[in-house]
């Protein structure tokens, strides 16, 4: 099993013809990823990369069910074209852009709550489930199948770990890439109520940072009865308070958001907090019960 | 996340009734001596600059006649705060207070949504040191004022001011709204002569929205000074923050970049900067990042990371190369790629004598190294 998406979850690809999404619409059908759909206002009719193009998403998805939308528009156009997927009847939509106005966040978040529906982004590199499916451009080589959920807040930090993990023979359930802003649909104490429902997957790596409270949602969740092991991984302990480094989460505005604080009350709580990045992988070792061996060699 | 100067920022709480002081905005000495006599003689000389920090670093000055306010106008306008010096100041009268509160209306990523934050005490660093009261704004945009009051009691803010603060939050919510704020802060909010006025205030734009904010944007485009980080941001797409270390670091990816500045701190050693490329991985992107770093005295050597995945390795690995040739560098430089296409670059960089360090740790190592044995130009 997988989270959020699965290898039979039908996807549309907004703003197929760009650059970056014909890139990742061969990358994700090359997967195994079921695109069956781009939606281009204006190029309806069309066929790129094999995929049929319509003008509006409800066309889409009456014509080919699609279920969940991943949308490589630019932020500018961004809030319009998400609302158009969650108005269509997408359940899931990936947004991977960064520079989303976060007044727009803050609506797009609200509006996938009103419709039961989930927003993955903005500025992540997306979700992928090794060996199943992949919503998102993230490499591929990185990943491999296995137990271990990985949340994160920054997608290179992710290919560089899960790339360790998987060199150690650690495989992953599903990346959930939540992103840097502030404001975002799936955050990380959502994602990891998410992996606490899935029975494939045995605990959890948080790649977290300075800046924002939203690590200390792990807490609440390490409180709840049979909770999953959970372990992270903080950076930024380095990084000057009062200003953003790159994510616009990453910006140190009290006591609180900085490392020392972050790590300590997380350690008080019982989590697993990872001093640095070499431990990463021999740490996750520790926490899950048994070290996976990659399903496929 | 660009901050307006006060005098902008207060521009535009003006329109939405904020209550402000008189205020003079003075670019040289003759204006701020007109200026002292013109608003009584007893002033406050405040450098214009979109930073924190001027109060206690001396960019905020009393004057207490036209000749002492003409030399706080020279003194506030040659002090550095934050790396910037002002060529403005605002002279408004001097306020005598009597009580003063902080305010201020935020993104807040645990409410997914605005919040208003305030203190029943103002005053310097108040939103780093204190626990502030916190309450979201609704849905709609409005500020939720009878929650308000019932925190405010508690807190033991008097009756008398809660009317005036209600109208100036309700104020500052049209604001954060109209304006597509990341921040709008009053601190502090003062009662002077019995009436709450704004001392000080500022205004954080959100730089992605700036597409439909046009006269925002035209400020930004003029308002002087600007932090180096700004102006680099807007020239050339990258991410750059100066740190106070001498290696050098480009990377790509804000987490991936923070992770290697741990790593270097780790190793005893520390970074002069944060810089991240991924949104311009181009040559354009990393000539600009190699020519910022070259051309900074502060800089020793210089580490390259970058873990690509959309971005591929090898691409970035022909740009380098083409860029060191033309750059031909005077300071050590160690590069580490990795993620796709990395296998090639080997092949790309061997026939130059550039040598690729594909694991983070000996990167970091191999770049601290090389500090010390950089050559100092004579």
């Amino acid at each position: 099993m997988t989270i959020l998406a699965t290898p039979t979850t039908r996807v549309l690809v907004q703003g197929i013809t760009g650059r970056q999404a014909t890139w990742s619409v061969e990358d994700m059908l090359a997967y195994g990823t079921k695109v069956v759909a781009g939606v281009v206002p204006g190029k309806g009719g069309a066929t790129h990369c094999g995929v049929p193009i319509y003008d509006l998403v409800d066309e889409a998805v009456t014509a080919t069910g699609a279920q969940a939308s991943i949308v490589f528009v630019p932020a500018a156009a961004a809030a319009e074209a998400i609302r158009e997927a969650f108005d269509g009847g997408c359940f899931l939509v990936v947004y991977p852009g960064d520079g989303l106005p976060i007044h727009d966040a803050v609506r797009l978040r609200r509006l996938a709550a009103t419709y039961g529906a989930t927003l993955i982004g903005p500025n992540t590199a997306g979700l992928i489930s090794p060996g199943k499916v992949k919503l998102g451009f993230m490499p591929s080589h990185c990943f491999s199948p296995g137990r271990l959920g990985v949340i994160s807040k920054s997608g290179s930090l992710s290919y560089e770990i899960c790339q360790r993990l998987t060199d150690a023979g650690i495989g992953q359930s599903t990346l959930v890439g939540v992103g840097g802003d502030p404001i975002k649909g799936v955050t990380i104490g959502e994602a990891l109520r998410l992996f606490d429902n899935d029975p494939e997957t045995d605990a959890v790596l948080v790649l977290g940072e300075v800046g924002g409270l939203e690590e200390y949602q792990a807490i609440d969740y390490a409180s709840r009865p049979a909770a999953k092991p959970v372990a992270l991984f903080l950076v930024g302990r380095t990084a000057p308070p009062g200003r953003k480094l790159g994510h616009s989460s990453a910006l140190i505005g009290s006591l609180q958001e900085g490392y020392e604080a972050k790590a300590a009350a997380l350690r008080a709580n019982g989590l697993c907090v990872i001093p640095t990045l070499a431990d990463v992988a021999p740490a996750i070792a520790g926490v899950l019960p048994f070290i996976q061996q990659p399903e496929e060699a | 996340m660009a901050q307006l100067t006060e005098h902008l920022s207060k521009i535009l709480l003006a329109r939405y009734g904020v209550p402000l002081p008189t205020s003079i905005l003075v670019s040289d000495v003759a204006a701020a001596n007109a200026a002292t006599t013109e608003l009584g003689s007893d002033v406050a000389v405040k450098a214009q600059l979109p930073v924190g920090g001027r109060g206690k670093s001396g960019a905020i000055l009393r004057a207490n006649d036209p000749e002492s306010g003409a030399q706080a106008f020279s003194a506030v306008t040659s002090v550095y705060v934050d790396g910037l010096r002002a060529e403005t100041a605002l002279v408004e009268p001097w306020s005598t207070i009597e009580r003063e509160v902080y305010l201020a209306i935020t993104m807040d990523g645990a409410a997914g949504g605005p919040v208003a934050l305030f203190s029943a005490e103002g005053g310097i660093e108040v939103e780093y040191v204190q626990r502030l009261r916190k309450l979201s704004l609704r849905d709609d945009g409005t500020f939720p004022v009878a929650s308000f009051r019932r925190l405010a009691a508690e807190d033991g803010l008097p009756p008398r001011f809660l009317n005036e603060i209600v109208a100036i939050f309700q104020a500052l919510a049209r604001a954060f709204h109209a304006l597509d704020a990341r921040v709008i802060e009053i601190n502090p909010l003062a009662w002077s002569g019995g009436h709450a006025l704004a001392i000080d205030a500022r205004v954080i734009v959100d730089d992605n929205a700036l597409f439909r904010q046009p006269e925002l944007r035209g400020w930004l485009t003029v308002m002087s000074p600007r932090h180096i980080e700004d102006l680099v941001r807007d020239r050339s797409r990258l991410e750059y923050v100066k740190l106070p270390g001498r290696l050098g670091l480009i990377s790509s990816g804000a987490g991936m970049t923070m992770a290697v500045m741990d790593l270097i701190g780790e190793r005893g050693s520390t970074a002069a900067c944060f810089l991240d490329c991924s949104a311009n991985p181009t040559s354009a992107g990393f000539g600009a990042a190699l020519d910022l770093l070259l051309g900074d005295p502060a800089v020793d050597a210089i580490l390259v990371s970058v873990f690509g995945g959309l971005t591929r390795v090898d691409s970035v690995a022909r740009t380098l190369v083409g860029l060191l040739v033309e750059k031909a560098p005077d300071k050590p430089i160690t590069m580490r790629l990795m993620g796709t296409n990395a296998d090639k670059v080997d092949g790309i960089f061997a026939p130059h004598g550039l040598r690729n360090h594909p694991v983070l740790e000996e990167a970091v190592t191999a770049a601290i190294g090389s500090m010390s044995t950089a050559v100092v130009p004579a």
